[in-house]
C-alpha cells in the first residue's frame, strides 16, 4: 500500500502541469457564448454544454495518452527498471500508474467544469442521461471508465511496441472473442430470455473491464522490463480471462436453456382438448419458458416462442405447430411436432410467414393449419409445404375469431372491434374461406349485437353467443348466424358462462349476488333443467369428465371449491377444495371450439395453487403433474 | 552466511539468440566482483536476471539466497542499484527523488543523500532530465546508497562520464566499501579504475563465464613473457617451449616471441630461461586491461601463430 501510494503521488507530482493546463482552458466555455453571439438563457446552455464536452474531451483524452504513453513505453525502454530495481510490487507499480492517471483525469475534468458552473453552468444530466438513476452513479460509473480506457490503451501499446508477429494472433483471437460472444448472445434471444442476455451483456463488459485492469498487472508483473515477455503475459492473459468469461456466459446461457417444466417458477397449463399433451408457460430461470408438455408420461420439449404466444395444438391432441422464435426480421419459419409420435422431434414445415400471425389455428386432424396475418386469412398444408387458400378477411380494427369446419373450410366470424365509448349495435360476420375452391364467401350473420363471445360446438353447426354488455345469450346457426333460441334474456345483474355437452346439449352457468344455478337446454335451445348450485362469487364450467358429468369450479374470493354435477339428475357433489379447471368449457380462444372433448385428460387436470395436479373425480385421488419452484 | 549472489546454470535466450549460457557464479559477502565483457557479451542480461527484472531462460539467479525474480521485491530492500542508462523521472529533481524513496525504504537517509549530492556538486532542485549524464550518475548512486544497501549492483557505472565524475564515483564506492563493507557487484570497461578495488572478476565471452577467479590470483598467474628464439624461424611450429605456461597469446616479433601466458610459475620461468634457443627472456607482470584483452579479446594464440 506503501509502495502503491508512493508511485501514485509521484506520477500526479509529474504531471501537475496538466492540471494548470486544465485549469486556463476551463475558462474556454465562458467566452464559446461570445464567439456563438447568444446571451440570457441560451448562453447559459452554451456555456453549460461546453464545459461538460469539453471537460470530458479532456478526460477521456488523459486517459487515453496515459494508457497509451504511461507504461508500455517504460517497459519498451526498460525506463521502468527504476521501479522495479526499488522495493515497489508489480501490483504497486500497476495501480500506482493507473490511479494516477484516473485520478489526473478526474481532476482536470472537475476543475474544467469549476468557472462555468461558478457562472450558473449546470451539467445536462437530463440531456445526457435517461435513467435517474445514473446521477448518482455517475462518478462511480466514469471512474470505472477511465480505468478501463487506461488499461485498454495500455494493452494496445504493450501489443504495438512489443513488435511481435504475435500481434496477428491477438487480432484472430479478438476476432474468436467477438464472434464467440455473438454465439453465445444468439443463444439468448431477447423475445424470451431478455433478462438473461442482459445479465450476460453485463457480466461480458464487465469481464473485459476486469480482464484488461488484470492483463496490465499481468504486463508489468511477468514482463517487467522485457516488452516481449510483458506482450505475452498481457496477451495470455487478456484472451485467457475473456475465453473463462465466454465459457463461464455460454455455461449460463445453456442453464437458462436447459430448464425444465419443474424449474417453472409459477406457471400457466394449456391441455389440449384430447390426449395427454398441453402447452405450460411461465419463467424459468430468468428467461421466458413455454413446453409442450405429456402430463401422462412428463415429457416436454421446450419451444422458443415470441411473447406468451404458445404453440397450437390440433383438437385430436395429436400435432403442434408454433412460429419460429427471433430477435428481428421475417420472415418466420412454422415448426411442428407430432406429439403422438414418442421419438418425433420438432421439425421444419418449409412454410413462412412475412411477419407473426394474429390468429393461428390448426385443423382438428392437424394436417392443415389457418393464419391470420395483417388480415390476410391463409390456409396452409403442413405436409405438402403449401399455401392453399388465401383472402382478406379483416382491416384494421377487426375482430377476428374461428376454427375449421372441416380439413378444407374455415369459418370465420368477423366483427367489428368495439371500442368502449362507442357502444352500439354491429354486425357479426360469417365467412369460409374454402381451400378447395380458393374462395372466401360470407354465408350469413347476426345483427343487433354488442361485442359477443362466442363458444361452438364441436362440429360448428350451432354457437352460442354471449353479449359482453348485458349477458345476453343466443343460440345461433353455426354457419348462418341464424337466431335458433334465446337461451337467456339480458340482464347485467348476472353473470354467464355458456358451453357444449358432448351430446349437443348446452349447459349456461348463472350466478347472481343471491345464489347460482346451472341451466341445461336441449341442442334445439329449449330448456329442459336447472340444476341449483351452492351460493359463490364466481361460477367456472371445468370440463365434462363423463357423459352428463361436468366439473363446475365455484369460487369465494380466490379460493375455488370442485364440484361434480349431474345434469340428469341435478346432482351436485362436492370432490375437492382449493382447485380450479385447467380447461374450461368456457375458456377464452380465437378458435371458438376448443373446449376439452368430453372424458378426455385435460378435464382432469386442475390448479392447486402452484401445483398442476391430476383429479379423478371418481375417487377424488390426487396426483401431481407439475410444481412450480419456490420463488 | 549467505552469499549475497549466487547465479546457477543461468541461460538467457531472445528467440534464437542465447545472451548468456550456463553462467554459474556467486559473490561473497564484503567482495567486489567485476563482470567484465565486450559489448553484448551479455553483461547486461545477467544483471537484468539477478535484479528480478527479467525471467531466466533456464538457471536462477538468486540474491541472498532468494530467488530474484520470485523474491525481487524482499531483496531490493537490501540491495543499491546504478543502471547502465540513468532511469529516473525526467520530470523529478533529485530532491523529489530522494522523497520518493523515502516514502519506500524502511530506513532511508534523507540527509546522507542531500550530502552527497551537495559534494558531487548535483542541483538538488533540477528536473533530473535537465542534468548532465554525469550528474545523472551520482544521482544514482546518491539513490543507490540512500537506503545503506548490503549489497550495490553497478552496471557500468562509469560509463561516459569525464575524469572528475569518474574520480567521485569511485572515492564514493570505496569510501562506501571502507565504512560498512557493502558486497559490490559490478560490470564495467573501466578496468584501469576498478583495479584496485576488485577482489575477484568474472569475464563473459559470447555469453559464457569464461574466467571467475579472484583478482590477485588471476594477476598472479598471468604474464607476459618476451624473449629470444634463435630456431623460430625455422621451425614450423613455435612455443612448445612455452607449453608450461599455457600460453593464451603468442606473437612472432622481428626481434623474438612476445607471449601471454594464463599460468606462469617462477620455477617453471626459470627452467624456460635455460632452455635450449631462449635467449634474454623477460615476465612481465599485466595489468587487467590487458589480461581481459587476452582472454575476451578476438585474438587467439593459435590463430596468431598462423
Amino acid at each position: 500500500m506503501k509502495g502503491f501510494l508512493a508511485v501514485t503521488r509521484r506520477e500526479i507530482v509529474q504531471r501537475r502541469l496538466i492540471l494548470a493546463a486544465a485549469a486556463v482552458a476551463s475558462f474556454l466555455p465562458l467566452a464559446v457564448p461570445l464567439v456563438r453571439g447568444v446571451s440570457g438563457a441560451e448562453a447559459a446552455d452554451t456555456r453549460s454544454w461546453a464545459a461538460f464536452l469539453l471537460s470530458a474531451a479532456f478526460a477521456i483524452g488523459l486517459a487515453v495518452g496515459s494508457g497509451a504513453s504511461m507504461l508500455a513505453p517504460a517497459i519498451a525502454s526498460r525506463r521502468i527498471a527504476f521501479d522495479f530495481a526499488r522495493p515497489l510490487s508489480a501490483f504497486a507499480i500497476w495501480a500506482g500508474h493507473l490511479i494516477a492517471a484516473v485520478i489526473l483525469a478526474s481532476l482536470s475534468a472537475a476543475v474544467l467544469l469549476v468557472p462555468a458552473g461558478v457562472a450558473g453552468a449546470v451539467i445536462p444530466w437530463q440531456a445526457l442521461l435517461v435513467d435517474a438513476e445514473l446521477p448518482r452513479l455517475w462518478p462511480l460509473l466514469l471512474l470505472a471508465g477511465l480505468l478501463v480506457l487506461f488499461a485498454a490503451l495500455h494493452a494496445l501499446s504493450v501489443m504495438f511496441r512489443s513488435r511481435s508477429p504475435f500481434v496477428a494472433l491477438d487480432a484472430v483471437a479478438a476476432l474468436a472473442i467477438g464472434f464467440g460472444f455473438s454465439a453465445v448472445l444468439s443463444r439468448l434471444p431477447s423475445f424470451m430470455a431478455d433478462g438473461p442476455r442482459t445479465r450476460a451483456i453485463w457480466v461480458f463488459i464487465l469481464s473485459a473491464g476486469a480482464a484488461l485492469l488484470l492483463a496490465g498487472l499481468a504486463s508489468v508483473a511477468r514482463g517487467r522490463t522485457d516488452i516481449r515477455a510483458a506482450h505475452r503475459a498481457l496477451s495470455l492473459v487478456l484472451w485467457g480471462s475473456l475465453a473463462a468469461a465466454l465459457l463461464g456466459i455460454h455455461g449460463y446461457a445453456s442453464w437458462v436453456l436447459a430448464a425444465r417444466p419443474a424449474d417453472l417458477k409459477g406457471f400457466w397449463a394449456s391441455p389440449a382438448p384430447a390426449g395427454s399433451w398441453g402447452v405450460v408457460q411461465g419463467e424459468a430461470r430468468g428467461a421466458r419458458a413455454n413446453f409442450l408438455y405429456d402430463t401422462a408420461s412428463g415429457r416436454f420439449e421446450r419451444i422458443a416462442v415470441v411473447d406468451w404466444r404458445g404453440p397450437e395444438i390440433s383438437r385430436n391432441g395429436k400435432r403442434a405447430v408454433w412460429i419460429e422464435g427471433r430477435d428481428h426480421g421475417g420472415p418466420f419459419e412454422i415448426l411442428a411436432l407430432a406429439l403422438d409420435d414418442p421419438k418425433a422431434r420438432p421439425s421444419r414445415t418449409r412454410l413462412f410467414l412475412e411477419g407473426y400471425p394474429s390468429l393461428m389455428i390448426l385443423s382438428a386432424d392437424g394436417s392443415r393449419l389457418a393464419t391470420l396475418e395483417r388480415g390476410v386469412l391463409s390456409i396452409h398444408d403442413l405436409a405438402s409445404a403449401r399455401t392453399l387458400a388465401s383472402a382478406r378477411v379483416a382491416g384494421d380494427r377487426t375482430d377476428v375469431r374461428g376454427f375449421f369446419a372441416d380439413n378444407d373450410t374455415f369459418r370465420v366470424y368477423r366483427q367489428p372491434e368495439i371500442i368502449a365509448d362507442k357502444r352500439g349495435e354491429t354486425r357479426l360476420e360469417i365467412l369460409e374461406l374454402d381451400a378447395a375452391s380458393k374462395t372466401l364467401r360470407e354465408t350469413g350473420g347476426f345483427t343487433g349485437a354488442e361485442r359477443l363471445y362466442l363458444v361452438a360446438n364441436g362440429s360448428g353447426d350451432r354457437v352460442v353467443a354471449t353479449q359482453y354488455a348485458n349477458r345476453e345469450v343466443w343460440l345461433l346457426d353455426g354457419r348462418t348466424g341464424a337466431a335458433l333460441a334465446r337461451l337467456a334474456e339480458g340482464t347485467e345483474q348476472t353473470g354467464r358462462s355458456p358451453g357444449f355437452l358432448a351430446d349437443g346439449r348446452i349447459v349456461l352457468s348463472e350466478r347472481s349476488r343471491r345464489d347460482a344455478r346451472l341451466r341445461v337446454f336441449r341442442s334445439d335451445g329449449g330448456e329442459e333443467s336447472i340444476v341449483p348450485l351452492p351460493p359463490a362469487g364466481s361460477v367456472a364450467l371445468g370440463g365434462e369428465v363423463a357423459p352428463g358429468k361436468l366439473v363446475v369450479a365455484l369460487g369465494e374470493g380466490p379460493s375455488y371449491s370442485v364440484s361434480l354435477v349431474g345434469v340428469e339428475d341435478g346432482s351436485v357433489r362436492r370432490i375437492a377444495d382449493g382447485l380450479y379447471p385447467a380447461a374450461r368449457l368456457a375458456g377464452f380462444s380465437y378458435e371458438i371450439n376448443a373446449g376439452p372433448t368430453a372424458g378426455s385428460e385435460a378435464t382432469k387436470l386442475f390448479f392447486q395453487g402452484r401445483v398442476l395436479v391430476r383429479l379423478d373425480p371418481s375417487t377424488g385421488e390426487r396426483r401431481v403433474i407439475l410444481e412450480a419452484r419456490k420463488p | 552466511m549467505t552469499d549475497p549472489i549466487r547465479v546457477e546454470g543461468l541461460t538467457v535466450q531472445y528467440g534464437r539468440a542465447t545472451a548468456c549460457r550456463d553462467v554459474t557464479l556467486s559473490v561473497a559477502p564484503g567482495s567486489v566482483y567485476a563482470l567484465l565483457g565486450r559489448n553484448g557479451a551479455g553483461k547486461s542480461s545477467l544483471i537484468r536476471c539477478l535484479l528480478g527484472e527479467q525471467r531466466p531462460t533456464s538457471g536462477r539467479a538468486l540474491l541472498f539466497g532468494e530467488d530474484s525474480w520470485r523474491a525481487r521485491r524482499r531483496a531490493m530492500e537490501r540491495t543499491g542499484v546504478v543502471p547502465e542508462e540513468p532511469d529516473a523521472p525526467a520530470a523529478m529533481s533529485a530532491r523529489q527523488l530522494s522523497d520518493f524513496c523515502r516514502s519506500i525504504y524502511p530506513r532511508w537517509d534523507a540527509a546522507g543523500v542531500s550530502a552527497r549530492l551537495q559534494r558531487f556538486g548535483v542541483p538538488p532542485s533540477t528536473p533530473f532530465g535537465s542534468l548532465s549524464k554525469g550528474q545523472k550518475g551520482e544521482v544514482m548512486l546518491s539513490l543507490a546508497l540512500g537506503h545503506a544497501p548490503e549489497l550495490l549492483v553497478l552496471d557500468d557505472p562509469t560509463l561516459g562520464l569525464d575524469i572528475v565524475a569518474r574520480r567521485a564515483l569511485f572515492e564514493e564506492i570505496v569510501g562506501e566499501l571502507a565504512d560498512r563493507g557493502t558486497t559490490v557487484f559490478l560490470t564495467t570497461h573501466d578496468l584501469a579504475g576498478f583495479e584496485g578495488i576488485a577482489t575477484r572478476v568474472g569475464i563473459l565471452k559470447e555469453g559464457r563465464l569464461v574466467l571467475d577467479e579472484e583478482t590477485e590470483r588471476l594477476k598472479s598467474r598471468f604474464r607476459r613473457i618476451l624473449y629470444e628464439n634463435q630456431l623460430t624461424e625455422t621451425r614450423t611450429a613455435f612455443g612448445t617451449e612455452l607449453d608450461a605456461f599455457d600460453a593464451v597469446r603468442v606473437k612472432v616479433r622481428g626481434w623474438g616471441i612476445d607471449a601471454v601466458v594464463s599460468n606462469f610459475e617462477e620455477a617453471a620461468f626459470a627452467r624456460f630461461r635455460e632452455a635450449d634457443g631462449v635467449e634474454n627472456a623477460q615476465a612481465e607482470a599485466m595489468p587487467l586491461e590487458e589480461i581481459f584483452l587476452a582472454v575476451a579479446g578476438e585474438e587467439k594464440a593459435k590463430g596468431d601463430a598462423k
